[in-house]
């Protein structure tokens, strides 16, 4: 028993999570702290390879296999994890951590999930931990939210599965590979992973969900879901060239969304999507150096994205309120929050010295050695995007803009800080020194980001897009924000959909009732007319049995069509 | 929908700060090589031009779409349709 608890990454944290309701707060956060390390611990030390295989009912699983880039993945995910019990620690709600250490452990472990069907039991429980993340938000919207979230996250698991069988049935087998996409079983596949992965048209889900989540909950699912669907569609789909597109939508679109919304944990979500976007075209191109591009990029963003989400919920924790009509001047209050938020803005726009420079420069290098120009043009100007909507939006207005109403704040909990620092310090440590980093990557492909003309480059680009937001508020044509929902694609299934339905469903109904109400009459007027042939005078009032038995027939009748009108 | 009011979000300072580092980095263009892939990022302060210019594009065109796909803020709270 305790064997299959430590051999398979992440069931101990699945496991453990069972007791960390009952333990009290100080004890809680010691434990959970522990479970994270000694299942990192464990897990680190597996090599690449197939370790623990199953058979089930004539199926061959294989729990446990690692590949080249399972590794630094996982260590992601646990630093993620461990950073977020300190996020959390100030916090006596019970449900959040209890939830966020099993999806945290669901996510692991499928890291390590070597067949589809193992896949499809971890994949669905990310779905079922993470949702209770966005139950333990505060607002109104967060129960709609979070069924729609669950809609999403368990449809995308049923699609996986589709896949699954399809797979099996055409006797390719079971086994976690390079899929070609272009079958019916690949395309089930991609389509679960795409939807996780928050794919243009299927993305509302993320923007929707995120920002309803409690401040610690948000960052907990910024962390996973995302990145385990970058993880599989890179093992999958490698150079899978329509990817590359894809990912160009990802990486350019959200950022139209992020500048219009007001929400600032929403704008992060649409940050978020705008990153994916980065890892996709990576996954798209499928070299060395792309696939390394990706792997480094979705380790740094999980922090940086996950320092972001944890800047903004402390603002939201200590102020009530997220949004940018009524933020500005923070940093007067809340001082160290500002830094470590600075810290996380100038890492995702890849400002030199931080992680997103190094780990963006890969995937930037491999486009442009493949010569995608227009991907290569995409990318850079979505890196104008997260400039605008997360340097100057989320960071620069909130915390050292005009202050815009009297908000009582105060700097961040302790526990909330060290969080921030440490993710801070982990941004800083691989822009400064990415070699541990670029140890843990699959291949041994590298970009040289250092050179003297790319850095400049990136600094040109970074500052004149600042000067064009200077240039615009001077002129006071920089939109102010104004508190409106922008419609994003979950608008489809939220309006758009019912709309169409109803409009079939209408003129159908209406037909439909025309016809009861007609056959309603009838019955009404054959009861009539049996109840006067069964009088005294009537046509069957001589044999009474015929009588009573053309009336129970008739009654009958008569509730078999009401009752066919109820159901 | 109310109307956005415009406002001056950074300091003379600030903006001084930041011309400053503008006008050092179109300097160091002289100095500093730039090995470039493709030929229009070859051409000289390609990377301060796109930056600038993208930045405006990306407003001009958030601040078009807006009008077509912004509603009122409880736009969803309302419940609709099945009337």
């Amino acid at each position: 028993m305790v064997d299959v608890l430590l051999s398979i990454p992440g069931l101990l944290l699945i496991v453990g999570a069972l007791l960390v309701p009952m333990l009290p707060h100080a004890p809680r956060q010691a434990y959970m702290l522990a479970l994270i390390a000694g299942s990192g611990y464990l897990t680190f030390g597996i090599e690449t390879g197939v370790h623990v295989t199953a058979t089930l009912g004539g199926l061959d699983l294989i729990l446990v296999r690692a590949e080249a880039m399972t590794k630094p993945f996982a260590l992601a995910f646990h630093l993620a994890a461990a950073l977020n019990v300190f996020y959390a620690m100030h916090d006596a709600n019970k449900s959040t951590p209890t939830a966020g250490l099993a999806y945290a452990g669901a996510a692991i472990a499928a890291l390590f999930a070597g067949d589809f069907l193992t896949l499809f039991l971890y994949w669905e429980l990310t779905a079922v931990t993470s949702v209770f993340l966005v139950l333990a938000g505060t607002g109104a919207r967060r129960l709609g939210a979070a069924m729609r979230y669950l809609l999403m996250q368990v449809g995308s698991g049923v699609v996986l599965l589709a896949g699954a069988v399809l797979l099996w049935r055409d006797g390719t087998g079971l086994t976690l590979q390079a899929l070609d996409a272009l079958t019916p079983a690949g395309l089930c596949v991609l389509l679960a992973f795409g939807i996780k992965a928050a794919f243009p048209l299927v993305n509302g889900w993320l923007q929707d969900a995120y920002p309803e989540a409690s401040p610690s909950g948000t960052v907990m699912l910024s962390a996973f879901t995302t990145k385990l669907a970058i993880y599989m569609l890179a093992i999958c789909f490698a150079g899978f060239t329509p990817l590359i597109y894809i990912g160009v939508a990802m990486a350019v679109l959200p950022i139209f969304f992020a500048a219009m919304e007001t929400d600032l944990r929403r704008v992060l979500a649409y940050s978020l999507n705008n990153q994916l976007g980065f890892m996709v075209i990576g996954i798209g191109i499928g070299t060395e150096l792309a696939l390394n591009g990706t792997v480094a990029h979705a380790f740094a963003s999980t922090i940086y994205q996950g320092l972001l989400f944890m800047a903004l919920g402390a603002v939201l924790h200590r102020t009530g309120t997220a949004k940018a009509t009524e933020l500005g001047a923070l940093a007067k209050s809340m001082p160290l929050t500002a830094i470590f938020c600075s810290v996380g803005a100038l890492s995702i726009i890849s400002f030199p010295l931080l992680s997103g420079f190094v780990t963006k420069s890969l995937t930037l290098g491999a486009v442009a050695k493949e010569g995608y120009f227009w991907v290569w043009l995409a990318m850079v100007f979505a890196t104008v995007g997260a400039v605008q909507h997360v340097f100057i939006k989320a960071v620069y207005l909130p915390f050292f803009g005009p202050s815009r109403k009297r908000l009582k704040a105060k700097e961040a909990p302790l526990g909330m800080l060290v969080a921030m620092g440490g993710a801070s310090a982990l941004c800083l440590g691989i822009g400064v020194y990415p070699e541990p980093l670029y140890a843990l990557l699959p291949y041994g492909a590298r970009y040289d980001a250092w050179k003297a003309g790319y850095v400049l480059g990136e600094l040109q680009l970074l500052v004149f897009a600042s000067l064009g937001f200077v240039v615009l508020s001077w002129r006071g044509v920089y939109p102010a924000p104004i508190d409106t929902t922008v419609l994003n694609t979950d608008y489809l299934f939220r309006r758009a959909l019912p709309r169409a339905t109803l409009a079939i469903a209408r003129p159908v109904l209406r037909v439909w009732f025309v016809v009861l109400g007609g056959l309603k009459r009838g019955v009404l007027q054959t009861l009539k007319i049996s109840e006067q042939a069964s009088r005294e005078s009537g046509l069957v009032s001589g044999i009474a049995s015929i009588g009573a038995a053309a009336g129970i027939f008739l009654a009958m009748f008569a509730l078999m069509l009401i009752l066919r009108q109820v159901m | 929908m109310a109307k956005p009011r415009p406002t001056k979000f950074t300091s003379a300072n600030g903006l001084r700060l930041l011309l400053a580092l503008a006008a050092f980095l179109l300097l160091a263009e002289v100095f500093v090589h730039r090995h470039a892939y493709f030929a229009l990022e070859a051409l000289p302060l390609f990377f301060a031009a796109f930056g600038f210019l993208a930045f405006l594009v990306l407003i001009a065109v958030s601040w078009l779409v807006a009008k077509w796909v912004t509603r009122s803020a409880d736009y969803y709270d309302t419940p609709e349709g099945d009337a």
